[in-house]
């Protein structure tokens, strides 16, 4: 008869280890995520009745669809989510689980520690969702619940068993990324993360794919005459996802800085590299989206006076992100989208309400851009 | 005046109570220097603060007679520089690496370097590879060769034989000798053979502070051997050797 003492103490000492990892290894995003939720609480404090008045225009049927999408999507993520924490459980080299087993554990025991932590992530975060999330968008029961729950573990499932993406195949032999012709040292610079950004950050791609699909989804919208603050919403989205794309390789670049700081890279010169990639991707979605809207608008719903605000607001997220990538931390992805979001959803609402506060954007990026100076070579 | 002086340099960090320095110490033109020390001593924080990637508290460092600033970009571009963590990027190749690397030197004929480069640290069979599919040894290699690869006034070398195998630690050992009496190399290793055999002048740090072995250019290779294992054991030594700046 298995005892389950063990399994037991192991799960406590992981879920034990997660919470010291938080207080100690993600220090910073705790104390931006709470610094987030009290500006995000300041912005719906300020914009109130700006929002209110806008998602009151939204058709009641079409405010339902979207609750419902939203919570679909967000269950059907969940699914690889739980998907890859478990076969990380079950796989990763450095856990609890491989420890012990090296000290000589009982395999049947670390077994018994494996499927109950799996059970206790897939339990625990489907009733986060179900219990605490759904009720907190809508008071009706989601459609078809049963099925999208099914779909979610099957997705799961996919990412434990199948999806999981493995060590770089050691056959693999890559394209060269630059030519020898000769450029300027800025332009390499650009060049070499450009195509990085583009061909191999596998984050990054999605990231920019997923861009390029919401910003056609926002226009597909408003050709189906959809409010135009969704397809606003939506661009902000896409926006986002864009400077996500930069954050990711930034992330990328920071696992190696050394060397480029050894050939003398400067601040100025690396920030101006990413401003050149962010303003450049920035514009090229400001202008599909406006050039979606402008193709699509009917004039006596959507002035001209509106429709040429979705161009900025497109454009905003990843013109933000090299102002204040060097603020924080610019290896902590996850910290330099939150504060993209935060500074991109003021802003952007900000624009979208009045067209003067387009101004606001050069004098941010001035006083940001002044506050991180030099910091390339102290991070 | 000498290639490299460090006048009264000093770094403090008050979390972990460590204080580096004041150090005092300069290098003539084509020595090699053999710098050790236990863990945490202060060796790659000192490497940090002479490529200008850490700005020290206090005192000045010199370079070939300019001052290391934090705007000294041009005279960085002079130093080859592997520190002892060398990640590399992951979804790049060799091959790549060392052509970004040779275009931001500017260097040219970039085709011929390139494959001087490759061939000489033994890369060519994985120059395609992405880094991430490397070796750890590999990746060493790849590292040594963006170091070295524009032939620096100064080269800095932090743990550079760790991961290298014999082949490749010759390879190594004749880029040292052939820069000896030439440009400045410093080298950090724990491996006393090697910095007895490659380096002309040596040093140990001890919490902060620089040691000179007085007696290592006239010592032969057991003499040197048994300088470096007294700064670790200074207990069993009969004589200690060094003056401390």
């Amino acid at each position: 008869m298995l005892k389950l003492t063990t399994p037991l103490r192991l799960v406590w000492l992981h879920n034990k280890q997660s919470l010291i990892r938080l207080r100690y290894d993600f220090g910073r995003e705790v104390v931006v995520i709470i610094s987030a939720i009290t500006l995000l609480g300041l912005f719906f404090y300020i914009f109130h009745d700006f929002l209110h008045q806008k998602v009151r225009d939204i058709p009641e049927p079409i405010r339902e669809r979207l609750i419902a999408g939203f919570l679909v999507s967000l269950l059907l993520l969940l699914g690889p989510w739980i998907g890859g924490r478990i076969r990380r459980l079950w796989s990763e080299d450095a856990g609890w689980s491989t420890y012990t087993e090296r000290l000589g554990e009982n395999p049947r025991m670390l077994a018994a520690f494996r499927i109950l932590q799996s059970c206790l992530v897939i339990g625990a975060s489907y009733a986060l969702y179900w219990l605490w999330l759904l009720p907190a968008f809508t008071s009706k029961p989601l459609a078809q619940g049963w099925l999208w729950q099914v779909l979610s573990l099957g997705l799961g499932a996919a990412r434990a068993w199948w999806l999981q993406p493995s060590a770089p195949d050691r056959r693999l032999q890559l394209e060269p990324i630059l030519d020898d012709r000769e450029i300027s040292r800025v332009r390499t610079l650009i060049l070499w993360r450009w195509h990085q950004l583009t061909r191999r950050n596998r984050l990054s791609r999605l990231c920019l794919g997923l861009a390029l699909v919401l910003q056609l989804a926002a226009i597909g919208l408003g050709a189906w005459a959809w409010p135009f603050f969704l397809i606003i919403l939506l661009s902000m989205l896409s926006s986002l996802l864009l400077a996500s794309a930069a954050a990711f390789q930034l992330e990328e670049d920071m696992r190696a800085i050394w060397f480029e700081r050894q050939m003398g890279c400067s601040h100025d010169e690396y920030v101006r590299v990413y401003q050149y990639l962010c303003w450049g991707l920035g514009a090229a979605m400001g202008l599909l989206a406006l050039t979606g809207t402008l193709v699509f608008r009917k004039p006596e719903v959507l002035p001209l006076a509106e429709a040429w605000k979705i161009l900025p607001i497109a454009a905003l997220f990843p013109s933000i992100l090299p102002s204040i990538m060097f603020q924080l931390a610019p290896d902590r992805p996850l910290l330099q989208i939150l504060v993209t979001a935060l500074i991109g959803l003021f802003l952007g609402t900000a624009i979208y309400a009045h067209g003067l506060a387009l101004f606001l954007v050069p004098l941010f990026t001035h006083y940001a851009k002044h506050y991180q100076s030099d910091n390339f070579y102290r991070t | 005046m000498a290639p490299l002086q460090l006048e009264a340099v000093q770094k403090h960090y008050p979390q972990s109570q460590f204080h580096l320095g004041p150090l005092e110490f300069s290098l003539e033109a084509g020595a090699s220097l053999a710098l050790f020390g236990k863990n945490g001593a202060g060796k790659s924080t000192l490497f940090q603060m002479i490529t200008g990637h850490l700005r020290p508290d206090g005192g000045r460092i010199r370079m070939f007679g300019e001052l290391m600033e934090k705007g000294s970009f041009a005279l960085k571009r002079r130093i080859g520089y592997l520190p002892q963590h060398s990640d590399l990027p992951r979804w790049v190749s060799a091959y790549d690496l060392i052509t970004y690397a040779l275009k931001l030197y500017g260097l040219d004929p970039l085709a011929k370097r390139r494959t001087e480069t490759l061939a000489y640290w033994d890369c060519e069979s994985f120059a395609h590879k992405p880094l991430a599919a490397c070796s750890y040894g590999m990746q060493k290699r790849i590292g040594l060769a963006v170091a070295t690869l524009h032939d620096p006034e100064l080269l800095i070398l932090d743990e550079p034989f760790s991961g290298l195998d014999l082949f490749h630690i010759r390879a190594l050992e004749d880029l040292i000798e052939q820069r000896r009496g030439r440009s400045l190399t410093v080298v950090s290793t724990h491996v006393a053979a090697y910095a007895a055999k490659l380096n002309d002048r040596a040093a140990a740090m001890h919490d902060g502070r620089l040691v000179e072995l007085t007696s290592w250019p006239t010592a032969d290779f057991m003499t040197r051997i048994q300088l470096m294992e007294d700064q670790f054991f200074p207990a069993n030594s009969s004589s200690r050797e060094g003056s401390r700046t």
